[in-house]
């Protein structure tokens, strides 16, 4: 099989990267790179630093669109449309496709605000505090933060602050949760929560999280790709990528001989 | 706290609002807008005061840009009244008539430059016109006093003077040196006198020159010299200056009124006020009043709107005021 | 015995000398600066205070010294600012947001930071002749407050772009990407998040630029506010006077007591400024405490 296009299981995909190139200035951070996303399944995406996975990431949502060197080519599918299409409104796409960062960046308000904003701001019918306190407790916060709803999200600790900004991507009802190494900043034990919380959340969402730690992709990922110098060297079932590489060099660096 | 804070503010505002509000009498509204001279200023400032008494919602604004620079307002029309302390120049006439702008020229009092320096000073008892010449003239060889006379001490002058924007360094250049502007530029030159004041009082070694009423508030800080023009030394002081023995240094100081804003009546009230008390106001705020006559003849020009300056006829050069105004009627 | 190196001590007891001079040293700075404004206040205040009453407040100026007052000035004043202030705060912010936010890096958003960053330094009268120039006569507002206002802003816009754009420079990127990540415009993005966070850093250039045109007096007489007005203005196309100019006039009379007015001008006008920059530091603080 070419590199780059690596099959994947017979799940329904939701979304989906054809031939992708994406250049910084005249720099190729992700060449070529076509995979598939399952859904209501979690797929890692592995590989050392700087391989392109943020990169590929963040195209899913259009993020890179506020890079001004970016460019890309190539199609990002969801749900069989073309994301990048005429007509399409990149601000529909991140609706539709959350995204949660390496740092936690909750914003400087309070927690109920951090929650209640982005569905304020994109016309969401309903109310408002049914919604946050949902959201809250999808993202298994709420019974730490329900007497202080009002105080400063700045006040939390890393790991909550972490399941904050995940509870403020649930409140806009994606069906996409893109995560960029979420646990990155994080001790153990809110790490721990956060992978708690990834299992329950792939029940009702599909999420695509970039990890650089491989134990973190092998223990909670369905499906694992990786990259190297932002090519898709190889992309499985996370068992088979894990335990039986296809290839010498997904061995290597899954066996921590290099990388 | 804070609420204390802007409630203080607030009733502050309402009493200024209160304070500011409209007053009965005087049937007269309107702006009348003034700019010029800084050597009028203070005339024009008290008989504005005053009218403010008669004619309260009547809006008098009074700036001071200089002689010249008022002129460049008022000769395009910007000013209804131009402060001078020298008559209006040739250039500046012309500038006006190009822009349509007609101006009635009224003097309103004279002012004495005074010569002064430093009290510590014993030695000068006076000037002739001829040594303060050979001091202010451009290339002037002059850098010690025993260069002005032979006998004074062999020690440096330090020079100091009005600034070149002004009408007073206009008048004195003039008046000694011959010619406008003509003046060595190694003194200490201030648009604020205050700071000529406080320099000659400081220096043992200082001349200056400066308007008269500058001197009669500093009398203790300086000295005083009579000036020589060839009759004998005459110190200024409200008779030389008024009987016009003090020279070539007293000068008459004017306002110009623009015909056209001198149609409205607002305008016209103030001139008239100004005449009526420019004799009384003028010397109360050191300047020295004109002859009863010369404001009668003023008046008598503003009514009838005599236009021009009565310093541009030839024939007339060497008249004294008085009978200037007398023979343009 | 000293666990410690003995000859580790000897460098070590050097170098707190240092640190206990360069300490010494800013403090020194410190207090003579602190020193010398208090001096200087101390100086104008006990020369004005016989002037410093109600009276003074409410009155026009006068040729008499005990009946003259600032009335005419402290509202022109007043007037100016606040009008400056209405003027150049939105644009100077808006500009700033243009430039960090919309603009593309680019040479010439760099050419243009540059001229700004350079109009900062132009002499005040430079302002005064180019607001002469265009608001007084091709726009032919006269020698009016609007007109007045206008030149100040321009005089003050650069200090509030500059000091805006470092505070917009100043908030995290990532404030940016959480709010486009849950599908906010650029606009919402600024309104709700930029801004808010960045106006403790706006306002600290505000107050600098409005303390700024607070004492300016060249361009001011420039463009003609003028010296005796008996009266205040009640619309912006009114003819004024300002703190600055009503107590330079007074500062060159030739009578003393009129030295002493001025002095009494210049506590009103620092009183001013104080009441102006409490107001906006308590602004400062209230937008820091709901940034956190």
């Amino acid at each position: 099989m070419k590199p780059g296009s690596v099959g994947t299981s017979a799940a329904g995909a939701i979304l989906e990267a054809r031939d992708v190139t994406i250049r910084y200035a005249s720099k190729v951070a992700v060449r070529n790179a076509t995979l598939v996303i399952p859904e209501r399944k979690i797929t890692a995406i592995i590989g050392p630093s700087g391989c392109g996975k943020s990169t590929l990431l963040r195209a899913f949502n259009r993020m890179n669109e506020f890079i001004p060197s970016a460019s890309m080519e190539g199609k990002i599918l969801y749900r069989g449309t073309d994301a990048y299409g005429k007509g399409i409104d990149p601000v529909e796409v991140r609706r539709r496709i959350g995204m949660v960062f390496q740092k936690p960046n909750p914003f400087p308000k309070s927690i109920r605000s951090n929650v209640a904003w982005g569905p304020a701001i994109n016309g969401y019918p309903g109310e408002s505090a049914g919604r946050v306190e949902d959201a809250l407790r999808k993202a298994a916060l709420w019974d730490e933060v329900s007497e202080r709803l009002d105080d400063s999200a700045l006040g939390l600790s890393g790991g909550q602050q972490q399941r904050l900004c995940i509870a403020r991507a649930l409140a806009m009802e994606p069906e996409v949760i893109l995560m960029d190494e979420p646990c990155s900043a994080l001790d153990p034990v809110s790490t721990g929560h956060i992978e708690n919380l990834l299992f329950e959340l792939k029940k009702k969402y599909s999420i695509v999280i970039v990890t650089h730690n491989m134990q973190q992709a092998a223990r909670i990922s369905d499906y694992t790709a990786f990259f190297e110098n932002g090519v898709l060297i190889e992309y499985g079932e996370t068992d088979q990528v894990f335990t039986r590489p296809a290839r010498q060099r997904t061995e290597d660096y899954v066996t921590g001989r290099f990388g | 706290m804070r609420r204390t804070r802007f409630q203080a503010l607030f009733t502050l505002a309402l009493t200024m609002a209160v304070f500011a509000g409209p007053a009965p009498a005087g049937k007269l509204k309107g702006t009348v807008r003034i700019d010029g001279s800084s050597t009028v200023f203070p005339i024009t400032e008290a008989v504005a005061e005053e009218f403010r008494g008669v004619q309260p919602r009547v809006r008098v604004t009074v700036g001071i840009s200089g002689t010249g620079g008022g002129f460049k307002k008022f000769t395009i029309g910007e000013t209804d009244i131009n402060d001078a302390s020298r008559p209006i120049k040739s250039t500046e006439a012309k500038k006006a008539s190009e822009n349509g702008v007609d101006y009635i020229e009224l003097p309103v009092a004279y002012d004495g430059l005074s010569v002064l320096v430093n009290p510590e000073n014993h030695f000068v008892d006076h000037f002739t016109t001829e040594e303060l010449k050979k001091i202010w003239q451009p290339g002037s060889t002059v850098e010690k006093w025993s260069d002005v006379r032979p006998g004074w001490p062999d020690e440096k002058i330090s020079l100091y003077g009005p600034g070149v924007d002004s009408g007073t360094f206009d008048y004195f250049t003039k008046a000694i040196v011959g010619k406008e502007q003509s003046c060595r530029p190694d003194f200490t030159a201030s648009e604020d006198d205050n700071v000529l004041v406080q320099g000659i009082a400081g220096d043992r070694n200082a001349l200056g020159f400066f308007g008269f009423a500058y001197y009669a508030e500093n009398r203790s800080l300086l000295k005083l010299v009579p000036v020589d023009a060839g009759d004998g030394p005459v110190a200024p002081s409200k008779e030389t200056i008024n009987d016009g023995s003090y020279r070539p240094l007293s000068r008459p100081i004017f306002i110009y009124v623009s015909r056209a804003a001198a149609m409205r009546p607002e305008v016209r009230a103030f001139v008239r006020f100004y005449m009526e008390n420019a004799a009384l106001l003028a010397a109360e705020v050191g300047y020295v009043a004109l002859p009863e006559t010369v404001y009668e003849l003023a008046s008598e020009r503003f009514e009838k709107g005599i236009t021009g300056s009565i310093y541009h006829r030839e024939e007339s050069q060497s008249l004294s005021l008085e009978e200037r105004l007398a023979s343009a009627k | 015995m000293n666990p410690f190196d003995e000859t580790a001590t000897a460098s070590l007891a050097r170098r707190r000398r240092a640190a206990i001079l360069f300490r010494g040293l800013c403090a020194a700075m410190t207090w003579a600066a602190v020193v010398l404004l208090a001096l200087l206040l101390f100086h104008v205040t006990r020369q004005g205070i016989a002037h410093l009453d109600m009276q003074f407040l409410t009155s026009f100026p006068s040729r008499f010294p005990e009946k003259a007052g600032i009335k005419s000035a402290l509202w022109g004043t007043i007037w100016l600012l606040a009008m400056t202030a209405l003027i150049s705060i939105p644009a100077g912010i808006s500009a700033a947001l243009y430039l960090e936010e919309y603009a593309r890096r680019g040479r010439l958003s760099s050419f243009i930071a540059i001229n700004i960053a350079n109009l900062a330094g132009v002499p005040s009268i430079v302002y005064g002749m180019l607001g002469l120039a265009i608001f007084v006569r091709f726009f032919a507002l006269g020698r009016s407050v609007i007109a007045g206002a206008l030149t100040m802003s321009l005089l003050i816009l650069p200090v509030i772009i500059i000091a805006s754009r470092e505070a917009i420079r100043a908030v995290p990127d990532s404030i940016r990407q959480a709010a486009f990540a849950i599908g906010a415009t650029r606009w919402q993005t600024v309104r709700h998040h930029v801004l808010p966070s960045a106006m403790p850093g706006i306002l600290t250039g505000v107050i600098l630029a409005l303390s700024r045109a607070i004492g300016e007096t060249a361009p001011l007489v420039m463009i003609g506010a003028l010296t005796y007005v008996a009266f205040v203005p009640e619309s912006p196309l009114d003819p004024f006077t300002a703190l600055p100019i009503q107590i330079f006039n007074w500062a060159s009379r030739p009578r003393a007591e009129f030295h002493a007015l001025a002095a009494a001008g210049i506590v009103v006008l620092l009183a001013v400024l104080l009441l102006m920059n409490t107001a906006a530091i308590r602004l400062r603080h209230r937008a820091e405490r709901r940034g956190l």
